[in-house]
């Protein structure tokens, strides 16, 4: 159910104007008015929802279809050769906001929007191995 | 794919249509069949990753996770590297020092309507899924009962 105080719930319903590229039933889709490039959209689900593993698998179903969609709407109307899709469930993976919101981000060679991940100089010693890893997997 | 390392890689969960390999703290939810980009694979597939995803997701914070990403780095131009489609599910901790997030910009407003009328035209056609391939359907065995029997050969209606 959406919740008054909610900005994101505000746009969902209409009550607060954002520019609106696709609509329907359960969730909006809205271009970020501070993007990362342009292009970036905001899907955001009309009910509230605080992360991801709150929705039901329809809705959950439903959004990846929408985000594969809009990705390729992207590619073809924007002259880009990529896209990023960003999801942060709580405030150490990145969510800023209390209504989760799914980050579909239109990418260019070299625009530095999302570095490969860093080894942190705080970070322990003993987890450099597991950073490793994940560099070694996402790198292929 | 045999020279595709998601491919012939080990899986840690399977099912007919989706798999899923574990490096350290990164998930990687993929297809089984090699599609090297979201858009070649089909909706039905995207849609049973994004729920497998979700309720591995559920798990993490089950287990104590203090957050987690959903990543689809999509094309090379997004910093995609492996040839296979995936999505990366990653637990994350305080200042563990992982994607830092991006610079916001912003944009003039004619930029922007431009952007918006293109992309919206663009989307007219979001909604209209493509449907599951359905499987060869069965030929039923017809096996008599006793009272199918008896309604044959004693001609009873």
């Amino acid at each position: 159910m959406p919740e008054e105080q909610c900005i994101f719930c505000q746009i969902a319903s209409g009550a607060v104007s954002a520019r609106k590229v696709y609509e329907d039933e359960q969730i909006i889709c809205v271009l970020d008015i501070n993007p990362a490039n342009p292009g970036h959209v905001l899907i955001i689900p009309k009910d509230h929802y605080s992360v991801l593993p709150q929705f039901p698998d329809e809705l959950i179903g439903h959004v990846g279809k929408v985000i594969k969609h809009m990705s390729l709407a992207m590619l073809k109307s924007l002259g880009i050769q990529g896209t990023t899709t960003f999801i942060a469930n709580g405030a150490v993976a990145g969510q800023r906001a209390p209504h989760i919101i799914i980050h579909l981000i239109p990418r260019a060679q070299g625009d530095g929007v999302f570095p490969q991940p860093q080894v942190s100089q705080k970070r322990p010693v003993s987890d450099k191995a597991d950073l490793d890893k994940i560099t070694e997997v996402l790198s292929g | 794919m045999a020279d595709c390392p998601v491919c012939t890689e080990k899986k840690t969960y399977e099912d007919e249509n989706i798999a899923m390999l574990t490096a350290g703290s990164v998930t990687l939810v993929v297809p089984k069949q090699h599609y090297p980009i979201m858009e070649q694979t089909p909706d039905f597939i995207i849609e049973k990753m994004f729920i497998h995803a979700n309720h591995t997701l559920l798990q993490m914070f089950e287990k104590g996770a203090q957050g987690a990403n959903l990543i689809i780095t999509n094309g090379v131009s997004a910093g995609q590297t492996l040839p296979h489609f995936a999505m990366q599910l990653i637990e994350r901790k305080e200042n563990d020092g992982l994607f830092p997030l991006w610079n916001p910009r912003k944009l003039d407003e004619e930029t922007m309507g431009a952007i918006e009328l293109k992309l919206k035209e663009a989307c007219q056609n979001i909604g209209v899924w493509e449907e599951q391939p359905k499987p060869e359907e069965k030929k039923e065995e017809k096996t008599e009962t006793n009272e199918t029997y008896i309604k044959r050969y004693l001609r009873i209606p």
